[in-house]
């Protein structure tokens, strides 16, 4: 039977079966099955993930008495709803300021980010792919297998050479290096859509006259700009919520360097730091730290998907 | 000089200025720093006082020696190798398949998306307040109470489970890896363009040949999804081995009887006071986690060859 190869599809077809039969067969009621099962499939993890987040929004409506006391049953929702944790982070004068201070340290960490680690690693990658070098192969090899170093060898180093350099409690060091290379996993990933441009667009590029600069930002780079919408997206991210890198450069003498994570934490969340315990205002800080994220993860979730297809230029 | 040569030296001279951000950073925060955390691993009990002030005393094997003779070396080595060889499986795979769902276009599937991707936003410092909280040891542990609240544990004849500070190894590890599960989402965004990159047209020849929905998946989704899987697990495995620091946040001492003290952490501490500022050793230490890390992915990249790669590579 070459042309219905499935059966139950053509007699489940109202049109095709006589008007006094109308039989349901098992796949309909299997495909129910399924789709209710799948239905249940999203829910179910959905519920787990949305804990952290119900945690946070709802204890930062908390009283402080509520949150350090022990409460009765699931304490997940406060019995009084109080805005005092507001009140208390943003109504202090001091605290604003540090916020501030906080918030302008981690922007120029971030701008550094967002735009220095996709240029270098774009130009990098160019080079890699369109450029024919001596020793391309060995140096990318090289690079690659850089990312099998563990963190923890190259950390104590690198400080020392920092503190050498007199960079330490400076954001220099968050800073400087973004404009170096940026990565050779994003390298990497910008090589494959690069790779994936027909040459026959470069070649015709170089019949017109275009030199290397033109061909460079001008033909290339917007092709790609699906996957350097991605990795800006990224960089954002792992600017804005980097805190192990500020943590080990910059100590609590030198507040007017602190990032907005470190200011928190210092402030807040360590063992020397002055108000300490104050899981609702924690928590306070949490949400303001996580709506930028949100806000950028809305808008760009259709880029971050799409910038991330391997040939995008195909089609 | 011909224009073949011209060129060649023009070509040479242009890769090199585009990639000498590159080269810079690698020789200074890369290739200086791995040799000179070599030497360091050498020294006997090398505190950054003691360099700094150049008295780096004697020239020895002693702190690999003692690593391979020290208990807790061999315990969080086999701590670190248990928690990679279970959560890297486990985490790829229910994240794969939560992106695969997620992939498909039904209705409200990008407001799906973006609550499977929500712990992933929440910012760490607060993340860690967060999970603390769930996972208390106490009966006010939003996990324990729950436990009470549902009648799996009687209160207080059952006594709370302390997640991360228990006693039984396998408490302490399950919790832990538990904890990876909220982030399976975070590589929906990967996995979901990965999806979508596979062509439609695979798909629609197999549905005119009847091939079964298994099928389908197996013969032809993960094959196409290859170059994505591959790449995936070489980094889950990386940064796995590397867990450390990051226990200290959720138990203050690395777990009871060093439950949670996995390599990282353990060269962490040789950093610390905990450990003697001993910097020397934690280099030794690291270099032994780097041979393991690199072995593993040589043996990894072997699979290569496995992956599909589309037009030229």
């Amino acid at each position: 039977m070459r042309g219905i190869t499935n059966m139950d599809s053509y007699i489940s077809n109202p049109h095709f079966q006589p008007k006094e039969m109308h039989i349901k067969p098992h796949s309909v009621y299997k495909e129910f099955a399924m789709k209710a099962f799948r239905i249940f499939l999203y829910c179910l993890p959905v519920i787990i993930f949305i804990f952290p987040f119900m945690v946070l929004i709802t204890r930062s409506f908390f009283s402080y008495e509520e949150s350090v006391g022990y409460t009765e049953g699931l304490g997940l929702f406060p019995k009084v709803w109080t805005l005092e944790s507001y009140k208390e982070a943003f109504g202090n004068e001091e605290i604003r300021n540090g916020l501030l201070t906080g918030l302008k340290n981690t922007m120029i960490i971030v701008v550094c980010n967002v735009i220095g680690v996709p240029l270098t690693a774009f130009m990098s990658a160019y080079a890699f792919t369109k450029i024919k070098f001596k020793f391309r192969k060995v140096i990318f090899t090289v690079a690659l297998g850089t990312i099998m170093i563990p963190g923890i060898l190259l950390m104590i180093p690198v400080y020392q050479i920092f503190w050498k350099m007199g960079w330490t409690n400076t954001i220099l060091p968050l800073t400087i290096p973004c404009f170096f290379g940026g990565g050779i996993l994003n390298i990497f990933m910008i090589m494959q859509f690069i790779r994936s441009i027909p040459k026959e667009i470069d070649e015709a590029a170089i019949l017109d006259g275009a030199n290397l600069p033109t061909r460079m930002f001008g033909l290339t780079l917007p092709l790609i700009k699906p996957i350097i919408i991605y990795l800006m997206v990224t960089c954002f991210f792992g600017a804005w919520n980097d805190f192990a890198g500020p943590l080990m450069y910059i100590k609590s003498t030198a507040p007017e360097s602190f990032t907005l994570n470190l200011y928190i934490y210092y402030e807040y969340l360590s063992e020397t730091s002055l108000v300490t315990m104050r899981p609702n205002v924690q928590m306070v800080f949490g949400v303001l730290m996580m709506i930028p994220m949100f806000v950028i993860f809305v808008i760009f979730q259709k880029h971050l998907v799409a910038g991330l297809t391997f040939g995008a230029v195909k089609e | 000089m011909t224009r073949k040569t011209k060129n060649k030296i023009k070509e040479n001279i242009v890769g090199y200025t585009l990639i000498f951000p590159l080269l810079l950073s690698l020789t200074v925060f890369t290739i200086y720093p791995l040799l000179l955390a070599l030497f360091q691993s050498f020294f006997k009990d090398l505190t950054i006082k003691k360099y700094m002030n150049y008295d780096w005393g004697t020239f020895g094997f002693d702190n690999y020696i003692h690593a391979f003779q020290d208990e807790s070396f061999w315990k969080s080595l086999r701590l670190t190798f248990t928690y990679t060889a279970i959560s890297v499986p486990l985490i790829l795979t229910l994240s794969f398949v939560a992106a695969y769902f997620l992939s498909k276009e039904f209705k409200g599937v990008k407001v799906f998306r973006i609550l499977y991707y929500l712990p992933c936003l929440i910012p760490g410092i607060v993340s860690a307040i967060i999970y603390k909280y769930m996972y208390a040891g106490d009966a006010y542990g939003f996990f324990n109470s729950l436990f009470y609240t549902l009648g799996i544990r009687n209160f207080p004849a059952d006594a709370a489970i302390a997640f991360f500070d228990s006693e039984q190894e396998a408490v302490a590890m399950i919790s832990f890896i538990s904890m990876g599960l909220f982030g399976i989402g975070g590589s929906s965004p990967f996995w979901i363009a990965g999806f979508k990159s596979i062509p439609k047209s695979y798909y629609e020849a197999a549905e005119i040949d009847g091939i079964s929905r298994p099928r389908i998946f197996f013969k032809i989704t993960i094959p196409m999804m290859s170059k994505y899987i591959f790449f995936q697990v070489i980094s889950a495995f990386i940064a796995a081995f590397q867990v450390g620091q990051g226990v200290l946040q959720f138990s203050a001492t690395g777990g009871k009887n060093g439950n949670l003290t996995f390599l990282g952490l353990t060269i962490y501490n040789s950093t610390q006071s905990v450990g003697g500022y001993n910097f020397g050793y934690a280099s030794a230490l690291s270099y032994i986690l780097f041979v393991i890390i690199a072995g593993l992915s040589i043996i990894l990249f072997r699979y290569n060859k496995f992956v599909y790669y589309e037009g030229d590579n």
